[in-house]
């Protein structure tokens, strides 16, 4: 099953800014393991910002897909899938 | 760390790229890479630019392409691989060549998808694939194509042993195949890299790492979907699976290729294997053009061509004096030592076929230079009479490929064309092609749509913009009065403008050279693909500008309508003066030559213009090298260079003639001490510095094009120098060579100008004597020429000619015809929306049924649809069935009538077919005003009358005179002139002002104006925007002919006149 979510999280990143633990509906969850990653440009004609998506292995669920609006945006958790 | 691009994207990829092939050469060379591949999809187009750019760029050029293949799998081929027009699912393979070789077979794949698809969607057959025909697969080296490739697709896709299966064939059947990873951090691009190396390890397949490159740099990336949103018709807020995610598509950096490929080693490496493996493979050494079939008993084609032009030579002049055989034995020489004898046969011999067959044709552009090409009848210009000079067309110094343009009657052109092809055969000729570039109107229109503006409104908005390049909008925005101060918001458009300039001058399709053939020894498609044009024409895929450096020469068979003009003129005048030859019209007539001084001259071939029609009222014409002259003077060099005052100040005595040196004489007297012509230039070069002709063309063209002060200062140096040792004062050398710096920019091939002439005095002579033959065969041969028809119908008229009505029963089916020497009639094909098979349909049912009785009869026995017969009830055609014609009781009939016909029988209304029309009708017919504005909207033109003249009176309370009132006036007088708009135009000035010339027509003839930068800037909306206009202004009268300086300028508003004259003319009225 997959579920939309699209909610802005708090991530905690490495040195690198690869996400090491995001915290979601007051549960912290560890990153067992990054499974992918790409970018998305998204709508640059209406000055969106671009999204760098990583899906994540991580309790409670099979996976989780993460993304932070670039350069130094915000993260969102965007889709989960048990 | 180094790295090789393997799989490059530039424009010939044709909207799938952003990087001009200049961009990417330039950043590969930056970056310290050994070589670059271009790899653009379904083509090579760019194929010789590149391999000229990389080579001096010190890169190695592999020549490659993005090849369509048919999927083995399309059970599991993505939806979005299909497509209404190739319901087929395919894939992409990168196809590298090894050698001259390996590209030859890249060029035989791409003939065979493009001759076994449709041609929007060319695709490899299946039947070409390498387990089928391997031989067309060596010295080639295939990637998988990455993600767009079918392996990659049937791994994402979970077939793993689909895969395989696919990869095997390759393997089997390849010397040299690739797995290809790329990652454009796309979704599971690291797991797609890792299931390829491990499916390589299965298979013993190497891998190969990429980044398949669409732009540039990252930030092109707007720019890149923009251009994919044109591709696939979408805009931007659509989803397409075409579209890219990200601007990942990027020319990486080998750092930045080892950064993303760090798991994968052996694909980077491979990079650099593969291209020690490729050599340049465009071999332009090879002379490809074919050995003329010499006739038997024949030696050689050397000894034939100097038996024709003997032959010729006898023919033309008689006796060959010692100068004369001199000249011919010159050129000769210069034709054997360049190899090119075989070049001229085959002219010679597609001449003889067209002349034998009775195509009129004529030879222009420096051709005419060659007495060769007049003895061999490729050309009419007697170049040894006039002391043409043979280099300007061909040198040892230059060493160029000759280029003989024909003119060929427009309507036989094909035939020729159809001749060369049996002749030589169809593997071995095709048509060049020619890109179609951005520009600003097709930059509009299409990224506008793509942003989401109203196709309409950027439809109105790119017609308010000249023909400038793409890269030019803003300035036009910020100068142009007809954009500045229109309603668009222009400040919403910023985007559109931006991208739109990005653009310039990307090829947007690929298409045919009007008039350009190539033959080859070889078969083409070692050179080029080939490809069908829209035209249903094969064509290569390099334009004009290729073909000599691919060791190919380029025929030219133009058509011009002219000269089908002028073979339907003297057939007429034939029919009623069967004496007439035209070989027998006199050198210098008279009365010809009075009407040219005049400016009387519209019709007439190349002396039509406004321009020309001013500069002949000055000039005052009176032989041949004046006409000749006024080809060469109106054009845009001699205009900037601003020759015109000049020659026409000496050629009146108002300044002298004079001359820096005695030799200089007989090469400038015919232009009265002006340099016009190239020829001169190079014969100045000649005579004063002792250049050879050669030397002094190649100086001429560094002239003409040169680039740097420099490179001009090493040229004037050398010309001073030369001419100092040949005993010329220094600084009598130093005046002349800035006299010639001066010109040689801006002088016109003299031997074209006299081609041109020649055609342009028949033209002249057809219209002082024939004038009825000849505005028939004008109006026939539409479009040609400046001036519309309805512009033509008021100079005919002006010369007492009427023009009549179609008529169902009298009108030629295609051609205007002359029923008297003052009466022309229409063509039935002239009447608007009555296309080829509907004229088809009336001659038919005339042949069979003889006339037609009555109108009724006439749609019993013609299937046409309702709106053209509308049409032909609009233009009158059916006025001579009834002694009183009432077009609007045939309209009402209409729908009753087509309800009858006989197919619809069993409705019940074919006994209607009994009924005629009512004699008498209830309503009133068209008014003499609405028949003329209805016959303007389906004719092109009035003959019940020009709209203008059921106005005159009420323009005279206006205090508007008429054109021809105008030309009793004096100079400065205040005038107040209105008319239709005539072709606004702004031709480039030396002083770089704008200025901006048009032409008003009333129902008296036509007036020419001017309006300078001011007048422009004020009015400048009206004039590029209104369809007729109110003019106040100042008489100017400079020769023979007054035009108008115009102050004030308003769309013709007729505002309370009863009619709706301005809103009816683009559009025909109900």
């Amino acid at each position: 099953m997959s579920h939309l979510v699209k909610q802005k999280v708090t991530v905690r990143c490495d040195a690198h800014g690869l996400p090491l633990s995001f915290r979601w509906q007051n549960l912290s969850r560890e990153i067992q393991e990054i499974i992918d990653f790409w970018l998305e440009i998204g709508s640059w004609w209406r000055n969106e910002p671009p999204k760098a998506f990583f899906q994540v292995r991580a309790a409670l669920a099979d996976r989780y897909t993460l993304y932070r609006e670039l350069p130094e945006g915000d993260w969102y958790l965007y889709r989960i899938e048990d | 760390m180094s790295f090789v691009h393997l799989h490059v994207h530039s424009p010939y990829s044709f909207l799938s790229a952003t990087a001009a092939l200049e961009e990417l050469v330039a950043k590969a060379a930056a970056l310290g890479m050994p070589a670059l591949a271009l790899t653009d999809r379904m083509n090579v187009s760019g194929a010789l630019a590149f391999h000229k750019l990389a080579c001096a760029a010190g890169l190695k050029p592999i020549q490659g392409v993005e090849l369509v293949v048919p999927c083995l799998f399309p059970q599991f081929a993505p939806h979005h691989c299909c497509s209404p027009d190739q319901p087929q699912a395919t894939a992409i393979l990168i196809l590298l060549a090894q050698n001259p070789r390996g590209y030859a077979n890249i060029c035989r794949l791409l003939t065979l998808a493009y001759q076994n698809s449709p041609r929007q969607n060319p695709c490899l057959p299946r039947f070409a694939l390498p387990d089928r025909v391997p031989e067309l697969w060596e010295d080639v080296i295939v990637l998988s194509g990455g993600r767009e490739g079918e392996i990659s697709r049937l791994l994402l896709a979970g077939r793993r042993e689909e895969a395989a299966t696919v990869a095997r064939l390759f393997q089997e059947n390849l010397a040299l195949f690739y797995l290809e990873l790329e990652n454009r951090l796309l979704p599971r691009s690291i797991w797609l890299n890792q299931a390829l190396v491990e499916l390589g390890e299965y298979l013993h397949l190497p891998v190969v790492a990429t980044n398949p490159v669409h732009q540039l740099e990252r930030a092109d990336f707007p720019l890149y979907d923009v251009l994919t949103c044109v591709r696939t018709g979408t805009t931007l807020e659509e989803v397409h699976p075409a579209r890219p995610l990200n601007g990942e598509s990027y020319f990486k950096s080998a750092e930045e290729m080892a950064a993303l490929f760090a798991q994968h080693p052996r694909a980077l490496a491979a990079t650099l294997e593969i291209a020690a493996r490729c050599q340049p493979a465009l071999d332009l050494s090879r002379p490809r053009f074919p050995s003329f079939p010499l006739p038997p008993g024949e030696i050689s084609a050397a000894a034939f061509l100097r038996r024709l032009v003997e032959a010729g030579a006898r023919q033309r002049y008689g006796e060959l004096t010692p100068p004369l055989a001199a000249r011919i034995e010159h050129e000769l020489n210069v034709i054997t030592r360049l190899g090119v004898e075989d070049y001229f046969l085959v002219v010679w011999d597609l001449v003889q076929f067209a002349r034998t067959r009775g195509i009129r044709l004529a030879g222009r552009g420096s051709a005419a230079d060659s007495v060769v090409a007049y003895c061999l009848g490729l050309t009419e210009v007697d170049a040894f009479k006039r002391g043409l000079l043979f280099e300007r067309f061909l040198s040892l110094e230059r060493a160029q490929k000759p280029d003989i343009d024909i003119d060929f009657a427009a309507e036989h052109r094909d035939r020729v064309a159809a001749y060369v092809y049996e002749k030589y055969g169809r593997e071995h000729v095709a048509s060049v092609c020619t890109f179609s570039t951005y520009h600003a109107r097709s930059a509009l229109r299409e990224i506008g749509k793509v942003l989401g503006f109203p196709e309409a409104e950027m439809d109105r908005l790119a017609k308010k913009f000249p023909h400038i390049p793409a890269d030019a909008i803003e300035k036009a925005v910020a100068t142009l009065p007809e954009i500045r101060d229109s309603h668009f918001p222009l400040e919403r458009y910023q985007l559109l403008f931006r991208l739109a300039a990005r653009v310039a001058g990307f090829p947007r399709f690929i298409g045919t050279h009007l008039g350009g053939l190539v033959i080859s020894r070889d078969p083409i498609t070692e050179i080029s693909p080939l490809q069908v044009a829209a035209k249903g024409v094969e064509i290569i895929q390099f334009d004009k500008d290729a073909v000599e450096d691919l060791g190919l020469i380029k025929l030219d068979l133009l058509s011009l309508r002219t000269l089908s003009a002028l073979d339907q003129a003297v057939q007429t005048v034939r029919q009623v003066s069967p004496a007439f030859s035209e070989a027998e019209i006199p050198d210098e007539d008279p009365a010809t030559y009075r009407r040219i001084r005049r400016g009387e001259t519209v019709g007439m071939f190349q002396l039509e213009s406004p321009a020309q029609r001013a500069l002949q009222a000055r000039l005052g014409a009176d032989h041949f090298e004046d006409l000749v002259a006024s080809v060469a003077l109106i054009r845009p060099g001699p205009i900037k260079g601003d020759m015109v005052e000049p020659f026409l100040a000496r050629r009146h005595g108002r300044e002298p003639v004079t001359y820096l040196l005695p030799e200089l004489e007989p090469i400038l007297a015919k232009t009265y001490g002006v340099v016009l012509y190239q020829e001169q230039v190079i014969a100045v070069a000649t005579r004063v510095a002792g250049f050879t002709p050669g030397e002094a063309d190649r100086l001429r063209r560094v002239m003409t094009h040169y680039r740097s002060q420099k490179e001009m200062d090493a040229i004037g140096e050398e010309f001073i120098a030369r001419a100092i040792a040949r005993g010329i004062d220094p600084q009598i050398a130093r005046t002349i060579f800035s006299y010639i710096v001066g010109y040689a920019g801006y002088g016109f091939c003299e031997a074209h100008a006299a081609a041109f002439a020649n055609t342009a005095y028949k033209t002249a002579y057809l219209l002082e004597h024939y004038p009825a033959a000849f505005y028939a065969a004008l109006f026939s041969c539409q479009p040609m020429g400046f001036y519309p028809p309805h512009a033509l119908a008021v100079e005919a008229a002006r010369r007492g000619i009427k023009i009549l009505n179609p008529d169902v029963n009298k009108s030629d089916g295609w051609r205007f015809t002359v029923e008297d020497e003052h009466t022309i009639r229409p063509s039935l094909f002239q009447v608007e929306g009555l296309k080829e098979a509907g004229v088809r349909k009336i001659l038919a049912a005339r042949e069979e049924g003889g006339s037609f009785r009555s109108f009724t009869d006439f749609v019993r026995r013609v299937d046409l649809p309702r709106d053209v017969l509308a049409n032909l009830i609009l233009a009158g055609a059916f006025d001579s069935l009834t002694p009183n014609p009432h077009r609007r009781a045939l309209l009402f009939q209409l729908p009753d009538l087509l309800g009858a016909r006989p197919e619809a029988a069993g409705t019940g209304q074919q006994l209607r077919l009994a009924l005629e029309m009512p004699e008498e009708q209830a309503w009133p017919d068209f008014t003499p005003l609405e028949k003329s504005l209805r016959e303007f909207a389906v004719l092109g033109f009035s003959p019940s009358g020009h709209p203008l003249s059921f106005y005159r009176e009420q323009l005279r309370t206006l205090g508007i005179v008429t054109n021809e009132e105008v030309q009793a006036r004096a100079e400065g007088e205040r005038v107040r002139v209105a008319g239709l708009l005539i072709r606004p135009h702004r031709p480039p000035t030396r002083s770089g002002r704008v200025v901006v010339f048009f032409t008003l027509e009333d129902e008296t003839g036509l007036l020419d104006l001017t309006a300078f930068a001011p007048v422009y800037q004020r009015y400048g909306k009206f004039l590029f925007g209104a369809p007729a206009l109110v003019v106040t202004g100042r008489v100017q009268r400079r020769g023979a002919r007054a035009s108008v300086l115009a102050q004030e300028i308003a769309p013709l508003n007729l505002g309370s006149m009863p009619s709706p004259f301005l809103s009816s003319l683009p559009s025909p009225p109900p």
